[in-house]
């Protein structure tokens, strides 16, 4: 099962059927791209199997391989499967990266990406979600409500996973109130801009680019959510 | 001219609670600073509560329907107010044109309200009204606040 060609990575024995984590595995020589797998040889972290890259061309030794994976394992799924430091051309500088192997349910083995903002540390998980907030300034309708519910507990592995079932019991029963707000990660700037009389809602701009109708509303439900909740005095 | 200095001094000899012990410095540009004893347009009022800021700007003379008042929220908590002063139209019924002889008033043309909030905001969590005063009062989240779970 090994191809022990210089520079390329041992196959993951994790992605056959039946395959489970060794902590004796592989006794050919790991090269330093290894690390990013440490469940292979044990090295680097225990646990969720966590590799950290920073964004952009910062010099990662990992050698690259990008054609088949030779054993032909989910080949034909992807043209590649191990990550480059070119993959992440489109992250802005700055910005980490990611790698967290799930270790535990069903889909044991497969490996994540989250992307974190510098300076406010706000966690995507895709590429999409990351451009769609380098250009909104905030997160899309349907794909925060994850956020939403667990900004009061730790990460959980496997939010990939849509089966929720399995989950463990610290995501709260019920979600709280049915606001689409992500609270933790608001943009660094808004531009408000007066209606033109002075009772119309004045519209809010994200680097020069009006915000959505139904973001702005999304954010005027959870200022009065907020304001209601917090009734307390004014002082000044 | 130093406006600021007396915008500071004003702040200072008023009365005021501890919290508004926090003088942030407000900083004009354009025709709000050439208003003499202080300026009629940009003095600020800031205030706190559990959960957000209130501040309120003067802007007197400012005709909202003519002209876009635009204001920038930084996360951070800087505000940036930007307008226009408009000309003040002279009331030509009689025909008479008039040389002004005393201008208080914030002569037309742009301008500019910056300032710091005390503290981080959620810049989407806004809620103005400019209220028929000219005075400009506004709402700010702060950021961190909590929505409580079930």
């Amino acid at each position: 099962m090994s191809d022990s060609v210089p520079g390329d990575f041992p196959p993951d024995p994790l992605l056959a059927s039946g395959a489970f984590i060794s902590s004796s595995a592989g006794d050919e020589t790991l090269s330093s791209s290894a690390k990013r797998r440490p469940i292979q040889g044990g090295i680097g972290v225990s646990g969720s199997g966590e590799s950290v890259r920073i964004g952009m061309a910062n010099g990662t030794t990992d050698q690259v391989n990008p054609s088949l994976d030779s054993s032909g394992q989910q080949a034909e799924s992807k043209s590649r499967k191990r990550a480059a430091p070119g993959d992440n051309y489109w992250l802005p500088s700055g910005w980490r990266v990611e790698d967290k192997v799930r270790t535990s349910g069903a889909t044991a083995g497969s490996v994540d990406k989250y992307y974190y903002e510098p300076n406010t540390g706000r966690k995507f998980r895709s590429r999409n979600e990351v451009l769609y907030y380098l250009e909104h300034g905030t997160s899309k309708k349907g794909a925060k409500k994850a956020e939403n519910t667990d900004f009061n507990s730790d990460h959980f592995e496997g939010q990939g996973s849509s089966n929720r079932a399995s989950r463990k019991a610290k995501e709260p029963p019920a979600p709280p109130p049915p606001l689409d707000f992500d609270f933790k990660n608001p943009p660094g700037k808004v531009s408000w801009s007066m209606g033109n009389t002075r009772e119309e809602a004045w519209t809010p701009i994200i680097g020069d680019v009006k915000v959505q109708d139904s973001v702005r509303q999304n954010w005027s439900t959870a200022f009065t959510f907020i304001t209601n909740r917090n009734p307390s005095k004014l002082s000044l | 001219m130093n406006t600021e200095n007396n915008q500071t001094a004003t702040t200072t000899t008023t009365t005021t609670t501890t919290l508004s012990k926090v003088i942030s410095h407000v900083f004009v540009t354009g025709t709000a600073k050439q208003g003499s004893l202080g300026p009629p347009i940009g003095l600020v009022d800031i205030g706190v509560s559990e959960a957000a800021y209130i501040f309120r700007v003067s802007l007197p003379g400012i005709e909202k329907n003519q002209n876009k008042i635009k204001c920038e929220i930084q996360r951070e908590g800087r505000v940036c107010i930007q307008g226009v002063v408009p000309e003040i139209a002279i009331p030509s019924e009689t025909g008479y044109l008039y040389r002004m002889q005393v201008q208080q008033l914030c002569p037309p043309g742009p301008f500019s309200i910056t300032f710091n909030l005390p503290g981080q905001v959620d810049p989407r969590l806004f809620s103005p009204t400019f209220r028929s005063d000219g005075i400009l009062e506004v709402v700010v989240v702060k950021l961190g606040v909590r929505v409580p779970t079930s």
